[in-house]
């Protein structure tokens, strides 16, 4: 191994190895395979990081359905939906970039992940603008929670411990905004990967994984949208 | 070679064999519009009113788009029965998180003063709605 050309180095058998085909590795399939259960024991460890916010959420609820329902009638359906549907349209390109990227398409795989990149930030940009009315509004979580009459949706009752539905809230979202944050940086890491021609057909794997971690955190505000803007 | 190899009908023997599934890309575009579908019809219904109805059939939709993105977008559907046994191992434990913190705080009484619950923080009795009687364990339920 130690005379391991730039491009390609010996393996124990004779056969020609790529170079992106690390040494512990037999095949590639295996290092493939190895790389998706990674991700999928974090995905799994993800779940219950989310789950713990989610059975929170399920005690409040249940013990407080009305102040929920009140509470819920104050944030934006239009701007809910319309982020649901960015994220889901960015789920499809990633997806896309990764079956580009599957058939050696470099040039597709870029244009894919930079619209995912996009959609990314149309959904924090939609986000932000929520946030400043919460803000705005006073709708912030515990102890802050000062409702301003002014900004608020009128003729709903809005009762006076909604706090912990906007502690769970701003929770919840800021925890899935913090993902696609995260998801920005490592598909900018990706495209940037991709630009250098370090993908191939046989070789995509970071694309993949990358796009796995993407679905996930769509999958996560599939079940927000619904429990917060939707009651 | 590995049990996740799928040998790629159209290679010549020579090219190395395919690691991983390639979809159509028509069946992502067939998933998004499902998605697209069913993100309108939960909106849908968020403005008709059907009473418990309504938490069940929200849910329900969100589980169908989860196991849509699940199954196509992350090729749980081509890939090694693992990755899901992960999945499944994952929410299972979730389950069982969300089932014994709800046995707890779903039984924990009310502090209802007109069936002898009283509000006073530190003389606090919490009383099970049903029967009337003092709820067992929570927080003050019993001097």
């Amino acid at each position: 191994m130690s005379t391991a050309t730039a491009t390609e180095h010996a393996s124990g058998d004779g056969r020609a190895r790529p170079k992106w085909l690390l040494h512990h590795f037999d095949t590639p399939a295996q290092q493939f395979g190895t790389a998706r259960l990674g991700m999928w024991l974090f995905l799994a460890q993800e779940v219950l990081f989310f789950g713990a916010l989610f059975v929170i959420y399920s005690v409040f609820r249940a013990s407080y359905p009305e102040m929920f329902k009140a509470a819920s009638q104050q944030l934006d359906k239009i701007m809910g939906t319309t982020n649901t549907v960015v994220l889901i349209f960015s789920s499809l390109t990633a997806a896309l970039a990764v079956n580009a990227a599957q058939k050696g398409k470099r040039h597709a795989t870029s244009l894919y992940l930079l619209v995912t990149i996009a959609c990314a930030c149309v959904f924090l940009a939609i986000k932000f603008f929520e946030y400043q009315h919460k803000f705005d509004a006073g709708l912030l979580p515990g102890p802050a929670f000062k409702p301003i009459d002014e900004h608020l949706v009128k003729g709903l009752d809005l009762k006076s411990n909604s706090g912990s539905f906007f502690a769970l809230y701003f929770m919840m979202t800021g925890l899935h905004a913090l993902h696609v944050v995260v998801g920005i940086v490592v598909f900018i890491w990706i495209l940037i990967r991709n630009l250098r021609g370090n993908f191939s057909k046989e070789y995509f794997t970071a694309v993949d994984i990358t796009a796995l971690y993407w679905h996930f955190v769509d999958l996560v505000w599939i079940f927000l949208f619904p429990l917060f803007y939707l009651i | 070679m590995s049990a996740i190899a799928e040998p790629k009908s159209e290679s010549s023997g020579n090219e190395p064999e395919a690691v991983a599934h390639v979809a159509s890309p028509l069946i992502y575009v067939a998933v998004f519009l499902g998605l697209l579908l069913l993100t309108a019809g939960t909106v849908a219904q968020s403005y008709v009113d059907l009473g418990k109805l309504n938490l069940l059939l929200v849910m329900g939709i969100a589980t169908l788009k989860a196991l849509l993105i699940l199954g196509f977008f992350m090729h749980l559907k081509w890939d090694t029965k693992f990755h899901a046994i992960v999945v499944v191992t994952a929410l299972f434990f979730l389950g069982v998180f969300y089932t014994y913190t709800h046995a707890d705080t779903g039984r924990r009484g009310e502090f209802d003063p007109d069936q002898g619950g009283v509000l006073d923080p530190d003389h606090a009795v919490r009383i099970l709605p049903k029967t009337g009687e003092p709820a067992p364990g929570g927080f003050g339920a019993s001097e």
